[in-house]
């Protein structure tokens, strides 16, 4: 029989935390407040989290860089984004996330390890993944030159969504795109693969929104 | 209307170095990537480099060392098979490297499709934004602070400092050990404090980097880190807490 004063308390817990809170963190408030929990905090907290998202509230639960935290449902973010009265531009170049995602997967990793992927110099995409805190130096490898090497932060966990990094999707289902033999024109993203101009330079943020871009 | 070289310029921007661009043309091709006519692909890769050049822009190095090797895969090609010296030479080892390599890349150009796309879904979760005052969320300063920024706070005091006179007749010597006392007196009593703080009393350029210099000093002793709350944002000394304090 779960405690009702459970759910409430760690409603508020979430409300009153800016930050995700860790399934340990909570656990040892909830138990210093005297109630009984299970084992493993984390299905505690799972219940609690279908008792907030099923009640069809404004507010929902999620799971982000291995901790727990209360935000606002992805269908009113419309209307939140009205109260914004500045817009946090966090977008990623095309640059930056082919790095991102090669360092999220290949980590640690050195620069000429990435730069030997990519097929060209890297070291800018770098220098602005760090003072964005996206990614981090882990050391040097043992290599002649004693390369750094670079991970990503939790910043970058949080700025994606992902609880760890083994939320990321395996690499094979990206390969799975390009099974050997398969022409390219059957590929569902073919046709996006176009890079229309116009929808690559409103990424780039060069053209407002009214912007005709060039057709 | 945009004439058609800017249209071509447009488009050549877009690519993200030689293997993108490589792939590109064999999507073009609706080829599969394990069967790219060498020739077929060079004579397209190069003509691209020369429309690039034709349009002034710059060409990396890179995209020179890929045509290099791609003339180099269809040279070979044409020699008599004997005439190879070694399976690494050979023009089929050579394009099995290529294709891996542009598979391999294929896969993580892929990867950041998905990671953008995580992060627009992500960003449509809001959660409360930070509302409490500083002093209660002292221990919200969670982002270790790296050289970088502190030397970046550091010109800023220095700015600030530039009125202070540079020489003085009789210098007084600053002694590092005692500013880094003097940090650690105020620390015990206070456990945090801003980074500008640590300059108020500084009446001297000396002052200042001597000051700086026994903070960096007591962050590599463990005794006191630097931390951030935002990226760029303001940095406040913690001290560490040691084994012999009360709890």
């Amino acid at each position: 029989m779960i405690d009702k004063r459970l759910f409430p308390i760690c409603e508020a817990l979430l409300f009153a935390s800016p930050e995700p809170l860790s399934a340990d963190v909570i656990g040892e408030i909830l138990r210093q407040e005297g109630l009984r929990l299970d084992r493993d905090v984390s299905n505690d907290l799972e219940s609690f989290r279908s008792w907030i998202n099923d009640r069809e509230g404004g507010l929902m639960v999620i799971r982000v860089a291995g901790g727990w935290q209360l935000v606002t449902r992805p269908e009113a973010a419309d209307a939140v984004t009205r109260l914004k009265t500045h817009r946090q531009n966090t977008r990623f170049s095309r640059a930056a996330l082919e790095v991102l995602a090669i360092i999220a997967y290949r980590q640690p990793i050195t620069t000429p390890e990435i730069e030997a992927i990519r097929g060209v110099d890297s070291a800018g995409v770098l220098k602005n993944l760090m003072q964005k805190k996206m990614i981090t130096l882990l050391g040097r490898k043992k290599f002649p030159g004693n390369p750094l090497l670079y991970g990503t932060t939790r910043l970058f966990l949080k700025t994606f969504g992902l609880d760890s990094l083994d939320a990321l999707p395996d690499l094979t289902e990206f390969t799975a795109l390009f099974p050997p033999g398969m022409m390219q024109s059957e590929l569902p993203f073919g046709k996006q693969t176009e890079y229309p101009a116009g929808d690559l330079l409103d990424r780039n943020n060069r053209l407002t929104d009214e912007g005709e871009g060039i057709v | 209307m945009e004439s058609a070289s800017d249209l071509v310029r447009v488009k050549l921007e877009l690519f993200e170095g030689p293997l993108d661009l490589l792939l590109h043309l064999i999507r073009m091709q609706h080829i599969d990537i394990a069967a790219i006519p060498i020739a077929h692909i060079t004579q397209q890769y190069l003509d691209t480099i020369r429309l690039m050049k034709e349009l002034d822009l710059d060409i990396a190095g890179e995209y020179l060392v890929m045509a290099a090797t791609l003339i180099l895969i269809k040279s070979r090609m044409l020699l008599p098979p004997s005439s190879v010296l070694n399976e690494e030479e050979s023009p089929e080892s050579m394009k099995e490297e290529l294709i891996r390599r542009l598979n391999e890349y294929q896969v993580f150009k892929e990867a950041g499709h998905h990671l953008e796309k995580l992060e627009s879904d992500h960003s449509r979760f809001y959660p409360r934004p930070v509302g409490m005052t500083e002093e209660e969320t002292h221990t919200q300063w969670v982002i270790d602070a790296s050289l970088g920024d502190l030397l970046a706070a550091l010109q800023d005091i220095c700015r600030k400092h530039s009125d202070l006179p540079q020489h003085l007749v009789k210098p007084k010597p600053v002694s590092i050990r005692v500013r880094m006392a003097a940090i650690m007196q105020i620390l015990v009593s206070r456990h945090t404090m801003v980074f500008r703080e640590l300059f108020t009393d500084c009446s001297s350029r000396k002052d200042v980097i001597g000051t700086f210099l026994a903070l960096l000093e007591l962050i590599r002793l463990h005794q006191v880190t630097a931390r951030q709350r935002t990226a760029f944002g303001d940095i406040r000394i913690v001290r560490v807490s040691q084994p012999g304090d009360p709890p």
